[in-house]
């Protein structure tokens, strides 16, 4: 009977399955470690923000009228700024208006605030955008952002590929945590636990980290296979509220930011500005886009055009009032960026993140274990240098990205150039990481790197408290709760890496022999002629 | 299994544009209303192509039939343009 066979057939099925899950896995885990722990620590981006500039604390907020100052002394200074000039306000930025605007000169964004109108002449730390620049390229400026495109649709092929070998156990295995003798099992369940209940969440981040990523590749490739050469024309109207009218090249008075905020919020009065977008000041044909978030909505983000010659607005898309288009780009937005529930998602999403980055963690452990020859003390080769790579890049990410906030603070105390300072400390740390993992035995890489990396992460509530007085006995009394906030988690944290150091030790001790964790020396080059004789 | 793999791969990439363009094209208010979904879905349907192809029974066949399905796609397509513009 044909029925009968569908098991042997659905058992060649789930080899195939696990095999395009480990190679997608061996490709991409390692990138995506990195991706999802610089992710979770990038869902607290504002509250990072006041912490890593003291000067941006407690500081008054600057009002519109500030902000018109500012837009003036930008233009007058920067011609370039006209076709295009962004506005961060005091809500996204925590205290100043920051104005970008792209340099062509340069061929570089530059920003500005009032106090520092050449914003290049003595730089502030920009560890938010560092860490985001890890999370999203690796913090590789050219092609790590294709990069970890091309991850992401390999984690979408590890997540389909993971979920069909999974299936035939799901609902016998789904919430069973195997403690006992047979550790692969228990890491098994753990890893398909975490996969089963996270897999909303990483589909997510699949799908919207594709798209973010290889957004004009992908552009292109519906542009010349599906759209006869006519997306590019539409894009202006599907993502932004703009015209996109070139200049007139006639002068005209411009509407005064206080009295664009005030049109933006007539026309929807829950609706609170962060950002804005002005091209062609000056001109005729000038125009606005107010970006910001609407209450109570699940896609938050949405942006209202304003004309900054008659102060119409031009086209409102944000929350119960926009087409197909923006509400699907807002809703990817907030489901990526964890952007639609305040703090409550913003901690959920940072526990997910750092679920997600255990997921490929334990997912290289089992490739190393189910290759574990459990009657032999000596190891495979491949298993021994994958347990060092796992070792030293997930580490060494961990104490990279804490050494890039001492490295903030350290860098404005010792008057340097803070974000070049920034990056110097965290790569430095990395691959020191990476080059004690391959230098000593993994087990006791893992050890060592674990208790520097406590250190390290320690040392990020002790350089702000020391460095801005601004320390975590005096912080929740003075309602700083943002930067008392990144000093607590920072301190959890590393009392997280020292008990897992603790445990890493005992394993050393009293763990399983015959193993790649058990070894003090890499297993020697086998020379495949040697026993023919 | 490799063999077959590439075949969704390098077949799967114009298919997915195809496919999901193609459902753009049969929406009622025109394509430019749903270009965005459209990015968003495109990826997965990259991947369960992908991920299908090593279900063919053999390399030929997975080729063959992705590339005729590019190209039964690519007709249809032109179709929906012409007939629906």
């Amino acid at each position: 009977m044909r029925w009968l066979k569908v098991p042997s057939v659905s058992a060649a099925t789930l080899r195939l399955y696990t095999t395009l899950h480990t190679w997608t896995g061996l490709f991409a885990g390692l990138a995506l470690f990195v991706a999802f722990y610089a992710g979770a620590i990038t869902v607290f981006q504002d509250d990072v923000a006041i912490w890593q500039n003291a000067a941006n604390r407690g500081s008054q907020m600057e009002t519109p009228a500030d902000g018109q100052r500012l837009i003036e002394k930008v233009i007058a200074a920067h011609p370039d700024a006209k076709a295009r000039l962004s506005l961060q306000l005091p809500e996204e930025t925590g205290a100043h208006y920051v104005a970008w605007w792209f340099d062509t000169a340069k061929n570089d964004w530059q920003n500005a605030t009032l106090a520092h109108l050449e914003g290049s002449a003595k730089p502030v730390s920009d560890l938010t955008i560092f860490i985001n620049a890890i999370h999203y390229s690796l913090g590789i400026p050219v092609g790590g952002i294709y990069f970890m495109g091309v991850v992401s649709v390999l984690y979408g092929l590890a997540l389909v590929s993971g979920l069909l070998i999974h299936l035939p156990r799901l609902s016998k295995d789904l919430l069973a945590l195997r403690a006992g003798k047979n550790l692969k099992r228990l890491w098994q369940d753990a890893h398909n636990l975490i996969g089963v209940v996270s897999l909303p969440f990483h589909m997510i981040f699949a799908i919207t980290g594709a798209a973010l990523c290889l957004y004009g590749t992908i552009l292109m490739g519906f542009n010349s296979l599906a759209y006869d050469g006519q997306l590019m024309g539409k894009m202006n109207n599907a993502l932004d509220v703009v015209s996109g009218a070139p200049a007139a090249g006639k002068a005209a008075a411009m509407l005064p930011l206080p009295e664009i905020l005030a049109r933006a919020k007539a026309q929807q009065p829950d609706f609170d500005a962060t950002a804005l977008s002005l091209f062609n000041y000056g001109d005729a044909n000038a125009e606005a886009a107010v970006h910001g978030n609407s209450e109570r909505s699940l896609a938050p983000y949405g942006n209202i055009g304003v004309h900054l010659v008659d102060g119409r607005i031009t086209n409102t898309q944000v929350a119960r009032e926009r087409d197909v288009n923006h509400a699907t780009m807002s809703g990817a937005y907030s489901l990526h960026f964890g952007s639609f529930g305040h703090y409550a998602v913003k901690w959920l999403y940072f526990v997910l993140g750092l679920m997600g980055a255990f997921l490929f963690y334990s997912g290289n452990l089992l490739w190393i274990e189910s290759r574990r020859k459990h009657r032999a003390a000596e190891q495979g080769r491949a298993p021994y240098h994958m347990a060092q790579a796992t070792v030293g890049v997930c580490l060494g990410t961990c104490m990279g990205v804490s050494g890039a906030f001492v490295a903030a603070q350290l860098g404005a105390a010792l008057g340097l150039d803070i974000p070049v300072f920034e990056r110097l400390v965290c790569y430095s740390l990395f691959f020191a990481a990476l080059a004690i993992s391959f230098w000593l035995p993994p087990i006791v890489a893992a050890t060592r790197l674990l208790m520097a990396t406590a250190i390290v992460t320690w040392c990020v509530p002790l350089a702000n408290g020391v460095i801005t007085g601004d320390q975590m006995l005096l912080t929740p009394w003075r309602g700083q709760w943002q930067v008392f906030g990144v000093d607590a988690v920072a301190t959890l944290l590393g009392c997280a890496f020292m008990y897992l150091a603790y445990l890493v030790r005992q394993r050393q001790r009293n763990g399983q022999a015959n193993s790649v964790w058990a070894m003090q020396a890499a297993p020697p080059r086998r020379v495949v002629a040697a026993n023919t004789a | 299994m490799w063999a077959r793999f590439s075949a969704g791969a390098v077949l799967g990439l114009p298919l997915a544009f195809l496919a999901t363009g193609l459902v753009s094209h049969l929406w009622v208010a025109g394509w430019d209303q749903v270009i965005v979904p459209v990015l968003l879905l495109f990826m997965p349907v990259w991947v369960g192509i992908m991920a299908g192809s090593v279900m063919f029974r053999s390399a030929r066949r997975a080729w063959l039939i992705l590339a005729g399905l590019n190209v039964l796609t690519m007709l249809l397509l032109w179709g929906a343009r012409h007939a629906l513009a």
